[in-house]
């Protein structure tokens, strides 16, 4: 997904939650505890880079904060029409996107021991108010593995939970579709849930009022 | 022996003047259409008494060869016939002859007792047998009916060779082709005539408005008016049927779901990423969603992903109708959502398949013209182009437009409804809400090369049209 983003000329941050930071590989915890005017490595609109920020994060639930409350300190890590991408655990990244528009993207594994984690996952997404899922089904040539994965965590969703989730379905790259387009299409459909980072926070799905919304929202 | 002949434009004067030649003892002889009328033969009845009492005293004159025992009486009798004939312009006898073998003839061929070249007086008619038609002293009938229908009927009456349809067919086009020439220098007459009426048309059409729409609207122009009033009244005839939603909601306030589309090159993504700024700027980014479907044109995708970025909305790619309805699934909770197509020529065939492509429940159509294009080229879009539903249409590089005439032209006659027209390059800036009075009022003042400027006299170019078309006039209030 984050090469797609970057073939559609988005310039992609990764923040990753499983790499730690460290003083020779600065991330996350140094952009929150000394504000940059660029983040670490300076801005390159051409690539996609990961920065490290598991203490970061875990900073910021341990305090209470969730993503809202930094969005000024994640502008600075990406260009004007950048995006950002946080990669984290779900019982950490749950928290974080409190008060948000983001659609969490859970990927269903066809490993037998994964499946239980991913309804896990799924579980802590949905216990956060306002929080949409979006399972993600990819093609499964191992026949030893469960080829209908999203679909059991789909029906236990709905089932167990009464929630009705949303599945992307990836087809393989000998269906009719290129698979190329449809990873696209999954790119393009997650941004349209990202948060933009403005400094202010726009209005929640819309109701046909007008806000005035002033000044062009331009990146997310 | 006076033999003589009249013609006249009808039938009555002739046989008028035969009487008056030969006076109560007229005798015709013969009766048939000329090229300039009627023309009667005639002599008097006492002409014909002395021919037969000559002919037996020629007869009798030639008896020696005969009593000498030569030739029978009848041929010799032919032979002084045939004398006379040489020496004479006109034999009498062969005259007679000649006559009678007319008269035997058509009786033939119209297979009726009586001549057809009988007079119409019925009290006059002679109906003895095969002669030559004799006319009473009695004056004609006051209310007689005029032969000449009777004279033409003659000329149909005869037998006449069975035409190929394909005579047949250019004398109907040639009839056409009379009448509406006649129609139109009529109209011409009488607009020159009326001089304002002229010098509108000629402004209509130096403005490029059709000669059919400038014509069905001048023809309903008050006479009365003097020039101000009449161009006033052309204004807001013009005015009143250009419709817009100038008193009603803007795309982006009434909301839903909108594909444009149109031919290629017309402007349909820079459109489309115009409204979905005002969109955005109104309602928030938010509130907009973008879909192209154009898969053809090199860059499509990325232009409208290049606007989408300027401002702040995803703009989405669907290769299909599966692909699309998911899309719109997704962007269910927008206020706007906007669809660019490809753009394709109105005789394109793929122009079906993207049509179809679009006609989804909800989704409305909004065609983009080139304001700048001629007026048979936005005809055919519109046509290729038309929608079971009212028609929404946005008139685009109205700014690069010499002319507003034809595209107003044509949004009046297929009663198109003129949401919005775009003139520059800039999004969302270059766009401006439809406004019927300052579009027809830009329209009529534009001046456009001299090189194609008509003059008075050139007007009646404009109406010499092929039979074969058949312009629309559509439905017009004046």
């Amino acid at each position: 997904m984050c090469q797609t983003w970057a073939d559609l000329d988005y310039p992609v941050t990764v923040l990753d939650g499983g790499a730690f930071e460290s003083a020779d590989n600065p991330g996350l915890e140094q952009i929150l505890e000394f504000p940059m005017s660029q983040p670490p490595g300076g801005l390159d609109e051409s690539t996609w880079r990961v920065i490290p920020a598991a203490h970061g994060l875990k900073g910021l639930l341990s305090a209470g904060r969730s993503l809202v409350d930094i969005e000024g300190r994640l502008t600075a890590l990406c260009p004007e029409d950048g995006v950002v991408i946080v990669y984290a655990q779900a019982e950490m990244l749950a928290p974080l996107l409190r008060n948000t528009r983001v659609q969490p993207v859970v990927v269903a594994s066809s490993e037998p021991n994964a499946l239980l984690a991913c309804y896990l996952a799924l579980k802590r997404m949905l216990s956060v108010p306002g929080l949409e899922p979006l399972l993600i089904d990819i093609p499964c040539n191992n026949p030893a593995l469960h080829p209908g994965a999203a679909q059991t965590l789909a029906d236990c969703t709905q089932n167990y939970l009464n929630h009705p989730l949303q599945v992307a379905r990836l087809r393989a790259a000998h269906e009719d579709a290129p698979a190329a387009a449809d990873m696209q299409r999954l790119a393009l459909r997650v941004l349209e849930s990202a948060q933009p980072l403005s400094g202010r926070w726009p209005p929640m799905p819309h109701n046909g009022t007008k806000i005035g919304a002033g000044q062009i929202n331009r990146s997310h | 022996m006076n033999i003589q002949r009249f013609t006249a434009a009808t039938s009555r004067e002739a046989l008028s003047k035969a009487r008056m030649a030969f006076g109560d003892s007229t005798l015709i002889l013969s009766n048939r259409p000329t090229e300039n009328g009627v023309e009667v033969v005639a002599t008097a009845e006492e002409t014909l008494a002395a021919l037969d009492q000559n002919e037996p005293q020629a007869t009798s004159r030639k008896g020696s060869p005969l009593s000498q025992g030569g030739a029978p009486l009848g041929g010799h009798a032919s032979t002084k016939v045939e004398d006379d004939a040489d020496q004479l312009a006109m034999s009498t006898l062969s005259f007679q002859d000649y006559v009678r073998e007319r008269m035997a003839k058509r009786r033939q061929e119209t297979g009726t007792p009586s001549s057809p070249t009988r007079p119409t007086h019925p009290a006059a008619l002679d109906t003895r047998g095969p002669g030559p038609i004799r006319i009473k002293a009695d004056p004609l009938p006051s209310k007689a009916k005029p032969s000449a229908p009777v004279q033409r009927s003659a000329p149909a009456a005869i037998a006449q060779p069975a035409m190929s349809q394909g005579i047949v067919d250019e004398l109907h086009a040639m009839k056409e082709m009379m009448e509406e020439r006649f129609n139109t220098l009529a109209w011409l007459g009488q607009a020159r005539q009326n001089p304002i009426q002229s010098n509108l048309m000629l402004r209509m059409i130096r403005a490029g408005y059709s000669p059919t729409l400038s014509r069905a609207i001048l023809e309903k122009m008050p006479t009365e008016m003097d020039s101000t009033e009449s161009m006033r009244w052309v204004l807001d005839v013009l005015e009143r049927n250009l419709k817009t939603d100038q008193e009603g909601l803007s795309i982006p306030q009434e909301g839903g779901i909108f594909a444009l589309i149109g031919a290629t090159g017309v402007g349909k993504t820079t459109t489309t990423a115009k409204l979905a700024g005002l969109c955005a700027d109104e309602y928030g980014p938010a509130s907009v969603g973008l879909i192209t479907l154009d898969t053809y044109r090199v860059g499509a995708h990325e232009q409208l992903r290049a606007y989408g970025k300027m401002l702040g909305v995803v703009a989405h790619l669907a290769h299909d109708r599966p692909a699309l309805q998911d899309l719109l699934g997704l962007l269910s909770n927008k206020k706007m959502v906007l669809i660019d197509t490809a753009g394709v020529a109105p005789r394109d065939p793929r122009k079906r398949d993207m049509l179809d492509l679009v006609d989804l429940p909800g989704v409305r159509r909004i065609l983009v013209l080139n304001a700048g294009s001629h007026g048979e080229t936005l005809d055919e879009s519109v046509a290729a182009f038309k929608t079971p539903t009212a028609q929404q249409v946005i008139f685009s590089k109205t700014d690069e437009a010499v002319k507003l005439g034809p595209a107003i032209d044509v949004a009046i006659r297929h009663q198109l409804t003129l949401r919005g027209v775009t003139n520059g390059q800039r999004v969302p800036e270059d766009w401006e809400a439809a406004n019927a009075a300052n579009l027809v009022r830009t329209s009529m003042r534009t001046t456009g090369s001299a090189v194609y400027e008509p003059k008075a006299g050139d007007l009646n170019f404009y109406f010499n049209e092929p039979v074969s078309q058949h312009a629309s006039k559509g439905r017009l209030n004046a």
